[in-house]
């Protein structure tokens, strides 16, 4: 009896042997929120961070550090050097990339360290910076609070009003991989020291910069890829000869709340074609041009569709053009005709642009608002 | 002053009476200490007889003896030999006749009078107690809102008239036996014969007569002597002031026991989904019942973990917590100098400190200590940056969590298991959290109360006992009594099957 208590004691004190070492204090770590991936003028990779500073006594609650190295893990190594507690990296929200760097290399061997580490985090948001990552680090913050979480905002924001794809880390790694689509990651931009959300940029394959919409466009891109959280606002010029009006007041908005899309996969002469239905339930929420709705029920209906018809047309052309696949029509070619994805997997991008893509809109309204 | 040796020698002499009424008063001198409160008044029968009665004033109810027991000796009776016949004809509930000194002693000593008569070799003994009594009042540790409001008191017949009151059948047995060596108490043990497993009257019988002490005061200290296991924190047994929930346990075919001088009862064997039960939620809305018991689960883990869960976060995962509440935390934490297994030790003991101190006032007193420690502990310390805004919430959390738990032994228990919790935690983070947890429900799962599994419903899995654990169906669906007490009769309701 008296050897098992003494023996309990004794293994009750060796916990604290092996304990405490690997403690690491909330208040007394850098916790990274932000992380920027850029090449500076002489092209070296230089690496940004940016990590809250508690103390409530200090003026700026942020702290932004700038390295250059030649991987993330050796700049973590100087991130320590300039920071005054333990740099951790298990809360990264958001990951900038800038357009000089996506421009030269993909990013994806350089997030490695952060994809291997189970403790990190593989929902932080990855965009890409229109111009030099340091503009965004030196923006003005004192009206708004922490970098690391105002971007996060903005960027989750943005995404929830649906007009941008908002993948995580996770997802664009996923998109990176995958043959049938290429990639997408939100953009932004810093025009006099103020961030701004600028649109999506499309990726290559390879993992480069190609090219981007603005953010008036994104949400056509969005609709025709049948991706909605609750609504999808759009906001149309209309060219249509059928309305007579000023240039400036020619304008119209709905707002999309389900999408219905069929696509018909086919080959002819050897190349795919598509034939998509898209069948859209949005609220009419703007006219700014006069319409006797009641005399031409239809026609308004009417124009809206060629109008987005012709809309939708143009981005796809971009896509061609540029040979990427942000809308994913690899997922339909792959699924409707294997044999023949089969043979052409590989050089899918070359063979998407010369797919032929006919579109056909149909506008349910649901709600045209109060009239008076 | 006698040593031990002197008396024992005394006791092992000549234990009958002697005949002659003075040899008996001068060994009566002798036995009996002679306090202040011990009357020896002789005189004379109406029937010539020299007769003593020998009584203690202080535990003696005087009308009772005056009236009822001088009064007739004195003027009416013309022979004592009357007293023991058919025609009683004094107004006493109980007289024994006695030969042996012993028997003359303890009677003394429990407030009855004896009476000595010359020239015979017995005493006759009269019920007369009476003593400082309590009236009968709202239990404190376990006021009910919806139930009654009669609490035990330290009387054992009143306590039994209040079960009688609550169970009037002609099956509920009580048993009566004695404990401890110099000073004795009686114990009753109550069980309903055609409804409880006999195994358990069994086992606590043969547990309380090997129970070898000079004095057992309370019944909470016969609970750690008769208990299947004394080193573990959790209580087996439940210690209940509560008539009404007494009842209750003795119709589900628990055995219960009540002692002398003990304002409570014992309530044998306990399982621990019972000690979350509080018997007003059979008298409320069974939904209601059902959400108020899985608040006390969720405040039992609560009030044994937060903490812990707190500490781990804050010093290993920080990954673990939404950003914007971590910064909170950061900005909070960042002027406290201690680390926070000493920031929580900190707060826990100065709470234990203050509920402690509250406890053993008088109520004014108490409430003012309370919110003298509470402001001062509560915005000072912040103020000062001992502790951050968190761990006061938390550690505020913790303490009201506790106290939802219904029985005070089970809520002392989970108020203790915290700081191990909070130590192992602080050297292991989640993980060690984890292992905390296990081993405590390796243990849990380990005790056995009179040979029931202590964890039982739930391990081993009885799905019928499911019914009114963590949640209360409504009346009608419990048919059965607990399947863990295998008693007898199982059904309650309805017909038997």
């Amino acid at each position: 009896m008296k050897n098992k208590f003494i023996l309990t004691i004794v293994l009750i004190l060796t916990l604290f042997v092996s304990g405490c070492g690997d403690q690491m204090y909330l208040e007394k770590s850098d916790i990274i929120l932000l992380l920027g991936i850029d090449l500076d003028d002489k092209n070296q990779v230089t690496f940004y961070a940016s990590t809250p500073v508690f103390n409530t006594e200090v003026k700026k609650n942020y702290h932004v550090m700038k390295v250059k190295a030649k991987s993330l893990r050796e700049a973590r190594y100087q991130f320590d050097a300039l920071s005054q507690g333990s740099v951790v990296k298990g809360k990264i929200q958001t990951i900038l990339i800038g357009k000089k760097f996506l421009q030269d290399r993909s990013v994806m061997p350089y997030l490695d360290v952060i994809l291997r580490d189970p403790k990190d985090d593989l929902s932080s948001r990855v965009v890409m910076i229109d111009g030099p990552v340091e503009d965004i680090l030196d923006a003005n913050m004192e009206d708004k609070g922490r970098l690391g979480v105002v971007i996060r905002n903005m960027i989750d924001d943005t995404f929830k009003s649906g007009t941008i794809h908002n993948p995580n880390l996770q997802q664009f790694v996923a998109q990176q991989f995958d043959k049938r689509f290429s990639p997408m990651i939100p953009a932004m931009k810093v025009i006099h020291k103020e961030p701004k959300i600028a649109g999506i940029s499309f990726l290559s394959h390879e993992g480069l910069y190609v090219t981007s919409i603005h953010l008036s466009e994104s949400p056509l891109l969005l609709s025709l890829q049948k991706f909605y959280l609750e609504k999808i606002p759009i906001s149309l010029y209309i060219s249509s000869n059928k309305v007579q009006e000023k240039k400036e007041l020619r304008r119209i908005s709905i707002a999309i709340k389900d999408i219905q899309r069929k696509v018909k996969t086919t080959i002819v002469n050897g190349h795919f074609q598509f034939d998509i239905e898209l069948t859209l339930h949005a609220d009419l929420v703007e006219r700014m041009f006069y319409l006797d709705a009641a005399k031409h029920p239809q026609l308004l209906k009417r124009i809206i569709e060629e109008q987005l018809d012709h809309e939708y047309k143009k981005i796809i052309q971009k896509t061609q053009k540029n040979k990427i696949d942000p809308i994913g029509f690899g997922v339909y070619a792959r699924a409707k005709q294997y044999d023949h994805w089969k043979k052409i997997e590989d050089k899918w991008f070359d063979e998407y642009a010369k797919a032929k893509i006919n579109i056909s809109t149909k506008l349910v309204i649901i709600n045209t608002g109060v009239s008076h | 002053m006698e040593t031990f040796q002197q008396q024992e020698d005394k006791k092992n002499s000549d234990e009958l009476l002697y005949t002659d009424l003075q040899v008996n008063l001068e060994q009566l001198q002798k036995r009996v200490s002679n306090g202040p409160d011990l009357i020896v008044r002789s005189f004379q029968t109406k029937g010539k007889e020299n007769v003593s009665l020998v009584y203690y004033s202080s535990l003696v109810d005087k009308v009772s003896v005056n009236d009822h027991l001088l009064r007739p000796l004195m003027y009416q009776l013309d022979n004592t030999s009357e007293l023991l016949g058919p025609n009683l004809s004094i107004p006493i509930g109980k007289v024994t006749k006695v030969f042996d000194w012993n028997d003359i002693e303890k009677a003394i000593f429990q407030g009855q009078s004896v009476l000595f008569i010359d020239q015979t070799s017995h005493a006759l003994i009269f019920c007369t107690q009476g003593w400082p009594q309590r009236g009968i009042q709202e239990p404190q540790n376990e006021s009910s809102l919806k139930g009654g409001h009669q609490g035990f008191v330290e009387t054992l017949e009143i306590n039994l008239a209040l079960i009688r009151r609550y169970v009037s059948d002609d099956n509920l047995v009580i048993k009566e036996h004695s404990i401890g060596d110099r000073a004795e108490s009686k114990i009753l043990i109550l069980y309903i014969d055609d409804v409880v497993n006999p195994v358990f009257v069994q086992e606590i019988t043969a547990r309380i007569q090997k129970v070898n002490k000079d004095a057992v005061l309370d019944l909470g200290e016969l609970e750690e002597m008769i208990e299947d296991n004394p080193y573990t924190i959790f209580p087996q047994f439940l210690i209940s002031e509560r008539p009404d929930s007494v009842a209750s346990n003795l119709l589900q075919g628990r055995v219960v026991l009540l002692m002398d001088h003990s304002p409570n009862a014992l309530v044998a064997p306990m399982t621990l989904t019972a000690f979350f039960q509080s018997q007003d939620d059979y008298s409320s809305r069974w939904i209601v019942a059902t959400f108020l018991r899985l608040l006390r689960l969720l405040s039992f883990f609560i009030s044994m973990s937060l903490p812990a869960l707190y500490i781990s976060i804050i010093s290993f995962h920080y990954e673990l917590i939404p950003l914007d509440l971590m910064l909170s935390v950061g900005e909070s934490r960042s002027k406290v100098p201690f680390p926070p297994i000493l920031e929580a030790i900190l707060m826990e003991i100065a709470i234990e400190m203050l509920r402690e101190a509250g406890l053993r006032l008088p109520n004014p007193i108490g409430q003012t200590v309370g919110v003298v420690g509470g402001i001062v502990i509560g915005e000072a310390a912040v103020q000062a940056g001992i502790v951050s805004n968190i761990m006061v919430i938390v550690v505020s959390v913790t303490a009201i969590a506790g106290f939802i738990i219904p029985n005070y032994d089970m809520s002392n228990a989970v108020r203790l298991v915290r700081f191990p919790m909070m130590i192992i935690s602080s050297l292991f983070g989640i993980v060690g959290l984890s292992v905390g947890l296990m081993v405590l429900f390796a243990h849990l799962i380990s005790l056995k109360s009179l040979g029931v599994p202590f964890s039982s419903s739930f391990a081993p899995i009885h799905l019928s006992d499911w019914k009114d654990n963590f949640i209360r169906t409504p009346l009608k669906a419990m048919k059965k009594r607990p399947f863990s007490l295998k008693a007898q009769q199982s059904r309650r309701q309805g017909k038997e099957d």
